[in-house]
């Protein structure tokens, strides 16, 4: 579906937000794209749907040169919720990717099926489909711009979902999203992505959400792939440090030659963060309980996200270590 | 329907929300000619005619230059919004022709325009000032036929100017200088008869000639078929010459945004 080799992209201000990517996005894909501000996710996005020239490298997005798309060329869908919170316009309010502000969005459905020529039939059977599953009944007689950003996010998600796409790309859409309208949006985006018929490129800071609904995450660090891999192996590669929080009646014990990572101590509070691999939890548990008057403790593996950060720790101490 | 004239059917069903707005409107056009109308009143100063222009020509010409203008009333900041707040990437990605679309959607707000702004206007108009009824089917047809090569003149002058938002911060400022030099020298202020002779014969080679004069000529009858043909070709030429200067605008800041990077 998407194949990349020494994609980059470096613009006219000398700022290089892609590095030398190279990877295969595999049809009926879904691949989740975490990076901090400025990592090039956007960058990357824009190549991929043609909006931006590469500067060297080489790209192909169904089997075609982006910047060559046609109208004949098969539809991307994107959502850029970036643009929908940042685009706020003095005249006409919040920026609308697919959706046109001032009609209803009953309508609205209607011309997005008509430009993409959708037959009549199969369009209505799609929008009954979609506003079921997006709770949007209510809402198809309001013009857009009366709709809450909440409700407008899960209405571009629907009128781009409208198309079918092959290959959907979703840019930051949980921004300004209240919970129960992710909640709707992610269940929407897990049970296309378990159907594996459209390739979904996702967008985000939170790493927990790419995890419910990718196989596949592509870590972005300044430009360059930090990681591509499963979540799993990623855990597994990286396992990451446990943490224990232990309070205690009185001074915390010394720890004296425990294989331990790090630890602090504060009061009679304490924090301990160890490898698994040199001390199990139960060892260290023991050993505080038995060692002083413990009061209390609490265990926590680490999340993805710990990984994550650890992960760009690496990195940027491997930079350091360049320069 | 159409794809494209779907478009323009849905952006003046959306006109039609905004009621307020459409009274104010009329107003407006209302007020507008209310003050010219007594300007060349006072000018006239009950004379039958000047230089063989009567009174009711020139009011004719103000009411068509202002029906004409509420044809042409469109939001000029379209593309600068869709490039500003990024929007412009699913223009593109959508499988239509995005300049076509633009000027089916302007189409249809500036019938919009003409239907609930200009028809109310000049019916109220016609109640106290004399208007000159059209010189003939025939040229009635003409005239229309003029108006529509007159939008694309100046859609196309319009969408070049939008076309720099691709380079600038905000073409606010060039739109609005650009409405004001074509309203002075198309003679929607002072009709081209008003015009020097030197000046008029310099406009005759531009493109602002055929906008709002041709139309008003047409319409009150008077130009030889020779001078019609010539005003005729003059508009197709002018399209035709907007029109590579326009795509050539569109491809380079395509070219641009593409660079940059969107």
């Amino acid at each position: 579906m998407i194949v990349m080799k020494e994609l980059s992209k470096t613009f006219p201000d000398n700022v290089t937000a892609v590095k030398n990517i190279s990877l295969h996005i595999a049809p009926g894909e879904s691949v989740g794209l975490i990076g901090a501000n400025g990592a090039g996710k956007t960058t990357l996005i824009k190549l991929i749907c043609g909006m931006c020239k590469p500067t060297s490298g080489y790209l192909r997005v169904f089997g075609e040169d982006p910047l060559r798309r046609s109208k004949n060329s098969p539809p991307i869908g994107l959502v850029s919720g970036a643009v929908i919170t940042d685009g706020y316009n003095y005249h006409y309010g919040h920026a609308s990717a697919v959706l046109q502000d001032d009609i209803e969005l009953s309508l609205n459905l209607e011309i997005v099926g008509n430009i993409y020529r959708i037959p009549k039939t199969l369009r209505l059977r799609r929008t009954d489909d979609l506003t079921k599953a997006f709770g949007l009944n209510d809402l198809l007689h309001y013009r857009v711009n009366q709709l809450s950003l909440g409700q407008r996010m899960k209405a571009e998600l629907a009128a781009v979902l409208l198309l079918a796409p092959k290959l959907l790309i979703l840019d930051e859409p949980f921004i300004g999203v209240d919970a129960a309208s992710r909640q709707t949006m992610r269940n929407m985006l897990r049970s296309l992505a378990a159907k594996n018929d459209t390739t979904v490129i996702l967008t985000t800071h939170n790493v927990l959400e790419a995890e419910q609904i990718c196989s596949r995450i592509l870590l972005l660090d300044s430009g360059t792939l930090a990681y591509n891999g499963s979540i799993d192996r990623l855990k597994r590669s990286h396992i990451g440090l446990n943490r224990v929080r232990a309070s205690f009646d009185d001074m915390p014990p010394d720890l004296g030659d425990m294989p331990v990572a790090r630890y602090t101590a504060e009061n009679t509070c304490m924090t301990i963060e160890y490898d698994v691999s040199n001390i199990s939890s139960r060892d260290l548990s023991g050993y505080l309980i038995k060692g002083s008057r413990l009061s209390d403790i609490i265990i926590e593996k680490p999340t993805v996200e710990q990984i994550i950060r650890e992960i760009y720790k690496e990195e940027q101490n491997g930079n350091d270590d360049k320069c | 329907m159409n794809r494209y004239l779907q478009f323009a059917v849905i952006r003046f069903k959306s006109k039609t929300a905004y009621r307020f707005d459409y009274f104010l409107g009329i107003l407006n056009s209302l007020l507008s000619f209310v003050v010219y109308y007594s300007i060349y009143k006072a000018l006239y100063g009950g004379a039958q005619s000047i230089d063989g222009i009567s009174f009711s020509m020139v009011t004719t010409s103000f009411l068509i230059s202002l029906g004409l203008s509420s044809a042409f009333n469109k939001n000029e900041m379209f593309l600068q919004d869709k490039i500003k707040q990024g929007t412009i990437a699913n223009e593109l990605l959508k499988p239509v022709n995005f300049k076509l679309r633009m000027l089916f959607e302007d189409a249809g707000e500036g019938a919009f325009n003409v239907v609930f702004n200009f028809l109310p206007t000049a019916l109220i108009a016609a109640l106290f000032a004399n208007i000159c009824a059209p010189s003939g089917a025939i040229n009635m047809l003409l005239c229309i036929a003029s108006v529509i090569l007159g939008y694309i003149v100046l859609w196309q002058i319009s969408f070049i100017v939008q076309c720099w938002s691709f380079w600038l911060f905000s073409v606010w400022g060039l739109v609005t200088i650009k409405n004001v030099v074509i309203n002075i020298l198309a003679g929607s202020y002072i009709p081209m008869w008003f015009m020097p002779e030197k000046i008029r014969s310099i406009l005759r080679f531009t493109p602002f000639e055929s906008i709002y004069f041709m139309p008003v000529q047409l319409y009150l009858g008077g130009l030889s078929q020779w001078e019609i043909l010539l005003g005729f070709l003059r508009q197709l030429a002018w399209i035709a010459g907007l029109y590579v200067i326009g795509e050539l605008c569109w491809r380079s800041g395509i070219k641009r945004l593409v660079i940059q990077g969107g």
